[in-house]
């Protein structure tokens, strides 16, 4: 059917929704209401306009480059020394990432289920599934998110539940925060919708009607940004602004309070229903990372690259113990996670830019 | 063969290990009820209501006085019962009088921040001690734990009190332009049993002393729109009728619809209206639609109800609570006007509209 | 005689070769081992001596003598041999080799040494010892056809062949087993077919390199695509009805001699939870009883472990009115939840072993034993909560739902990791099971098709009937994961209903 390594629009499509939807969502609603407070909705727009730009961006680079990965262009724009050293870089940013969300997923479970299991055996079980699927190839990661992704619509049928006594005053003023905390919040919101930079990657197993099925990856992010904005605003109904800054993954505490008949605390259920989210999320970067280091080292296979790296990310993940040492982690990989998102694809289009004319001028 | 032996050597070492974090529900008492007190020198006091194992032995229940706080309670718990006290099935906790006038929060604290808690429990205010409530036999086929649970929502059913849970209580206090309000208990010696009283006011985290009366607060629970299945009112219609009992009426809310609006420039007014239909279920001299008496009804009712309700105000402003959430309007729709800080002094100062408006839609089956 | 015989190149030698019947013979007769029951009988002919040879063991004797009568009397009345339906000529050239294949394959020969030269006759007479078409009793359904099976290769062709009377049902047949020689068939629609799935599972049948193939399960470890997965990749059915609705599917079925089951390749999960019952009853009772297949799948495989997990972990997910009488269930039972629940599984497992082997009546008595009087007394004895045997009763009748014998053994074996982890981990344990479970799924293949089809990769018209079956007139085009060649199967049969508006 599908020949290897190909896929399709829509699968690119569940493949970015889910590297962007991880565990970010259930506390990215109180990290940008630090900032923004009531319009935290306004500053998710307003990131997911950016984001947008930005993946417009990577397909117009993308598009001149139809045969090559990502990292095949930035070897052509910066010569293989540079770009081999573009690509360790990378690869250590992705490791980062492996770091963060696995030590994000412990903490959530840590605080919300099992307060005495040690972390490594948490770390454990959540990385088999993770290597067992990311060994494989596209197509078959792409089958596995499609199947997940019909996991997405249980967090709306349960938020859905405040819709019964909402309190949309807590939304008003709208824009009552001001300019400068909307535009400030712009910042955490970006961070939330990560993830979008694999577009770069799973972009290049799009190889029929390419131009058009690359729009379906633009309209992952867009699709992502209304399910934030919807979450963001949800939260906002139930909770007031202050309570939102002090309570850390405010979805789930909306769960804990809601009451079904057959079953109580939604949070613990759900919880385990968003690891595998999460988990989907974690495959994605694992099989990034995996393929970059293929590429570095001009390997065949990135089973064992695999291996590798999730050790690798397993014992960084080992090392943060406290809640502070994971702040200033995250401090340092966020801002840095711009220069890999936006910076270097944006350079990388640049030089491209004039090394195909230069080369167009030679051939003519 | 190597990757089989470390797959066998992982799962080995996690079967091997016990398992961490777990909680056999056969080993943890339930605690269904608690009461906060303010004990001897500013201790406070939990009282602790455990459900009978055994359901045909109602007075099997459990009480028990311990601890400074929920978690403390808990450890002291543990020295003297069989078996690990857990508070994560928690129905009820009762605060209180004189502890309520102290800042709750603190002592709800520990409930929010454990993830285990159940949020989904009721909070009431006592009147004098919980402890003592708690320790009062009661005549109910419910075995204690799980009777004051079945009051508060019996009362949230009719509408006598708006549901509030943990979690809506939490909000409440956070929100600086709404007030929190609560279930007020007290104990009836002669039929030994709890009763509702009413509802008890808040300012902020403080309880103010002020309680609305069940006649009031199942309106007030009609005017913040969160009426259970049943609203019903009983007022006396006439004075001379005999039996006495033929002087009342009681209606039923059909349907309505109330607006809460503030409006104004300067000098901001609060207008309340609302539009009731209502059945009549309950007046025995009868003929009403005969003798078309429909049209006196609906107007009766509606002063009726504005009286009630510039009551309800009074009493309102008198405790300085702001438990409509007036406040919650002002900040959204007049932000220029809006100060936490002053806010209270604004909200007694504010003048209050109110117009009801009943329409009689139904008689039952007699006319 | 020639005394420095080579008999290492007897295999080869031709029959042509041979100077007479009784030099024939006996080399055939060395050939196989100077077996005991190869049996000879000369015949009377005029021009030359004549021998009939064959296995005593595998003829019908009766026939054998009428098919010779017939053939002798052919030779004196017309002088020459007439060939009947089984009554063949076969060529001289043959070596001793393949002359003994046919021998044990079951044939009887008649070699005439003329002068100028041997003609040889084989004669089928077979031995119809079989069983009569009787309902196989792991598939019963309560409408239409109560075929199944049997044990001969003859008879379950022609169950086919009657249902699909069509010039693209085709009949492929091939040998394996290097000792046992088992007649092998593959039955599939030409038209409809991906061929690339046929030369497949030809190419894997002929990798077969066992010395007998005794059984289709034997064989279907050797062909199927992961064989550490727990999951069946072929379909076992014994009933024709299945096979053929599979075959005008674009599947392919395979039998062997001697066997009454059909391996139906390639599969997806779904359709091991069809049942013929679903198209003969009203499509929303079919959908129905589907939907609640699917679920029973679910339950069989969660249930326990969720029950196991909530009463050692997550006990505040019990609703405020049932966790008091939970509580009272469990109190006072001294092992924990995963001892409980794998004490009363393995008990239920051992009744239902028990139940097979013995016979019908006992098998019965051992059940209602079993069943009640041991979960009554354990429950009474204190040793396990109540809620714990209506947990485990109620994921072992689910288990049983399955249409398909060996998913139904998958879903038995499958709940034990999830208990397990369970236990350890409560919901996070069951997540991580679940997860790698799916993984699995998806990385599974049947005969090279994604074994999750209609949904990972997702298709919206194959799930059509899978999940729910949608009335018959509806399901115009074939499920995707077979991948045939003819993807639509129908057009629209119900025209007359807009006609008769007008």
């Amino acid at each position: 059917m599908n020949a290897k390594n190909e896929i399709t629009g829509w699968q690119l499509f569940f493949l970015i929704v889910q590297t962007q939807v991880g565990v970010g969502i259930l506390s990215m609603p109180s990290d940008i209401g630090k900032v923004a407070k009531q319009d935290a909705w306004i500053s998710m727009v307003l990131a997911g306009v950016l984001v947008q730009i930005i993946i417009l961006l990577y397909i117009f680079l993308l598009s001149r480059f139809p045969e090559d990965t990502y990292f095949g262009i930035v070897n052509f724009c910066f010569g293989s020394i540079l770009g081999k050293i573009i690509m360790s870089t990378y690869l250590l940013y992705f490791i980062g990432v492996l770091v963060a969300s696995l030590t994000n997923f412990h903490h959530i479970i840590a605080t919300w289920i099992f307060t005495d299991t040690p972390k490594w055996v948490i770390m454990l079980l959540f990385s088999i599934p993770a290597v067992y699927m990311a060994r494989e190839n596209i197509v078959l990661i792409a089958r596995f998110k499609m199947l997940i992704s019909f996991m997405l619509p249980i967090l709306i049928f349960v938020l859905g539940w405040v819709y019964i006594q909402p309190q949309f005053l807590y939304l008003l003023p709208i824009g009552g925060s001001g300019l400068n905390a909307i535009i400030a919040g712009i910042k955490p919101a970006i961070f939330a919708l990560m993830g979008f930079e694999a577009f770069l990657f799973f972009a290049f197993y799009v190889k029929t009607d390419r131009k058009k099925e690359l729009r379906k990856g633009a309209l992952a992010t867009a699709f992502v940004t209304t399910f934030y904005v919807f979450t963001i605003i949800t939260t906002q109904v139930f909770f007031y602004i202050k309570e939102i800054i002090v309570v850390p993954y405010p979805v789930l505490y909306i769960m804990k309070a809601l009451k079904f008949t057959i079953l109580e605390r939604i949070d613990l259920v759900f919880i385990t229903v968003w690891m595998v989210i999460a988990l989907s999320s974690f495959i994605s970067f694992l099989f990034i990372a995996g393929n970059t280091m293929e590429q570095l080292l001009s390997k065949q296979k990135h089973t064992k690259m695999v291996y590798f790296i999730m050790v690798m990310a397993f014992l960084g993940a080992l090392i943060p113990t406290s809640m502070l040492e994971m702040k200033e982690f995250m401090e340092v990989l966020l801002p840095g996670s711009l220069i890999f998102t936006v910076a270097i694809p944006i350079l990388t289009m640049i030089i491209s830019l004039f090394k195909k004319s230069s080369q167009k001028e030679k051939s003519a | 063969m190597k990757k089989t032996f470390l797959i066998l050597l992982c799962s080995a070492s996690i079967l091997l290990s016990s398992c961490w974090d777990e909680r056999l529900l056969k080993d943890l008492q339930l605690v269904y009820t608690v009461g906060y007190d303010v004990g001897e020198n500013g201790e406070v006091d939990v009282t602790s209501v455990v459900p009978p194992i055994d359901p045909s032995n109602k007075n099997g229940t459990a009480t028990f006085k311990t601890g400074h706080t929920l978690r403390d309670a808990r450890y002291n718990a543990d020295l003297n019962v069989s078996e690990h006290i857990d508070y994560s099935k928690l129905q009820v906790m009762l605060l209180g009088d004189e502890l309520a006038r102290q800042d709750i929060y603190s002592f709800l604290d520990v409930l929010y921040r454990n993830s285990r808690n159940n949020l989904n429990g009721r909070v009431g205010v006592v009147d004098g001690s919980a402890s003592d409530l708690l320790f009062q036999p009661v005549t109910s086929q419910k075995s204690t734990s799980e009777y004051y649970s079945g009051i508060i929502e019996s009362a949230e059913l009719i509408s006598v009190l708006p549901p509030v849970s943990l979690q809506t209580a939490c909000t409440l206090i956070f929100d600086p332009g709404g007030d929190l309000y609560l279930p007020y208990l007290t104990y009836n010696e002669e039929l030994q049993r709890a009763e509702v009283e009413g509802l008890a006011l808040f300012n902020q985290k403080k309880f103010t002393g002020e309680i609305l009366t069940p006649q009031l607060s199942t309106l007030f629970t009609l005017l913040i729109n969160r009426q259970g299945d049943i609203v019903r009112f009983t007022r006396k219609y006439t004075e001379d009728e005999t039996p006495e009992i033929a002087n009342y009426m009681t209606i039923e809310l059909h349907n309505s619809d109330v607006s809460i609006k503030v409006k104004g420039d300067q000098q901001l007014t609060t207008h309340i209206s609302a539009k009731i239909l209502i059945n009549i279920v309950e007046y025995s001299p009868n003929h009403i639609m005969a003798e078309n008496k429909i049209p006196d009804i609906e107007k009766w009712w509606e002063k009726e109800l504005e009286k009630d309700s510039e009551e309800m105000i009074q009493i309102m402003k008198k405790a300085k609570s702001d438990a409509l959430g007036i406040g919650r309007r002002v900040s959204a729709f007049h932000p220029e006007q809006w100060d936490e800080k002053t806010w209270k002094d604004t909200y007694v100062e504010m003048p209050f509209e109110v117009d009801f408006e009943v329409e009689v839609v139904g008689t039952g089956i007699i006319d | 005689m020639d005394q420095d015989k080579n008999y290492l190149k007897i295999p080869e030698q031709k029959i042509n070769e041979y100077e007479n019947t009784q030099n024939l013979f006996e080399d055939l007769s060395f050939f196989l081992g100077n077996t005991e029951d190869f049996s000879k009988r000369p015949l009377s002919y005029d021009d030359g001596e004549a021998i009939c040879m064959y296995m005593s063991t595998l003829l019908d004797g009766e026939k054998l003598e009428k098919s010779i009568e017939w053939f002798q009397r052919s030779i004196w009345e017309v002088g020459e041999i007439t060939t009947t339906l089984n009554i063949q000529s076969i060529s001289p050239d043959e070596t001793i080799n393949q002359v003994g294949l046919r021998l044990v394959k079951g044939q009887a020969l008649i070699w005439v040494k003329k002068e100028n030269g041997w003609e040889g006759v084989s004669i089928d007479s077979p031995i119809d010892h079989y069983r009569a078409i009787q309902e196989p009793k792991n598939e019963q359904i309560v409408r239409g056809s109560h075929a199944g099976f049997n044990e001969s290769l003859l008879t379950n062709i022609h169950q086919i062949r009657t249902k699909i009377r069509s010039q693209h049902l085709v009949i492929r047949y091939l040998t394996i087993g290097k000792e046992a020689n088992t007649t092998c068939v593959l039955i599939y629609l030409n038209n409809v077919v991906n061929h690339m799935n046929v030369e497949e599972y030809i190419m894997r049948l002929q990798a077969v390199d066992s010395d007998i193939a005794f059984s289709i399960g034997y064989l279907e470890e050797f062909i199927e695509d992961d064989s550490w997965s727990p999951f069946p990749q072929f379909l076992n059915t014994e009933r024709p009805d299945r096979v053929v609705a599979n075959i005008s599917e674009g599947r392919i079925a395979m039998m062997i001699e001697g066997s009454p089951t059909a391996l139906v390749a390639p599969m997806n999960f779904f359709a091991f939870y069809q049942s013929p019952d679903d198209y003969n009853g009203r499509f929303l009772v079919g959908s129905f009883y589907r939907l609640l297949r699917l679920g029973s799948f679910l339950i069989a495989l969660l249930l326990p472990a969720f029950y196991i997990a909530i009463i050692s972990f997550h006990f505040e997910v019990i609703p405020d009115e049932l966790a008091l009488p939970a509580k009272r269930a469990v109190e006072g039972i001294p092992y924990s939840p995963l001892i409980e629940a794998l004490i009363l599984e393995l008990t239920i497992e051992l009744i239902r072993e028990a139940g097979i082997r013995l016979p019908n009546p006992i098998g019965q008595t051992i059940g209602i034993v079993g069943g009640l009087v041991i979960g009554d007394a354990v429950v009474n004895a204190g040793l396990i909560s109540n809620l714990m045997i209506i947990v485990v009763a109620l994921t072992a009748i689910s288990s049983f739902v399955v249409p398909s014998v060996e998913m139904n053994t998958t879903v038995r074996i499958l709940r034990f990791p999830f208990m397990i982890l369970a236990s350890m981990f409560g919901f996070f344990g069951i997540a991580i099971m679940g997860t790698v479970l799916i993984i699995h799924l998806i990385k599974l293949e049947s005969l090279r098709s994604p074994y999750l089809s209609p949904i990972a990769p997702f298709h919206l018209k194959g799930a059509k009937d899978m999940f729910i079956r949608l009335p018959s007139y509806l399901q115009n085009t074939r499920s995707a994961d077979a991948n045939p060649v003819n993807k639509r199967r129908q057009g629209y049969s119900r025209w007359w209903k807009n006609e008769r508006e007008k």
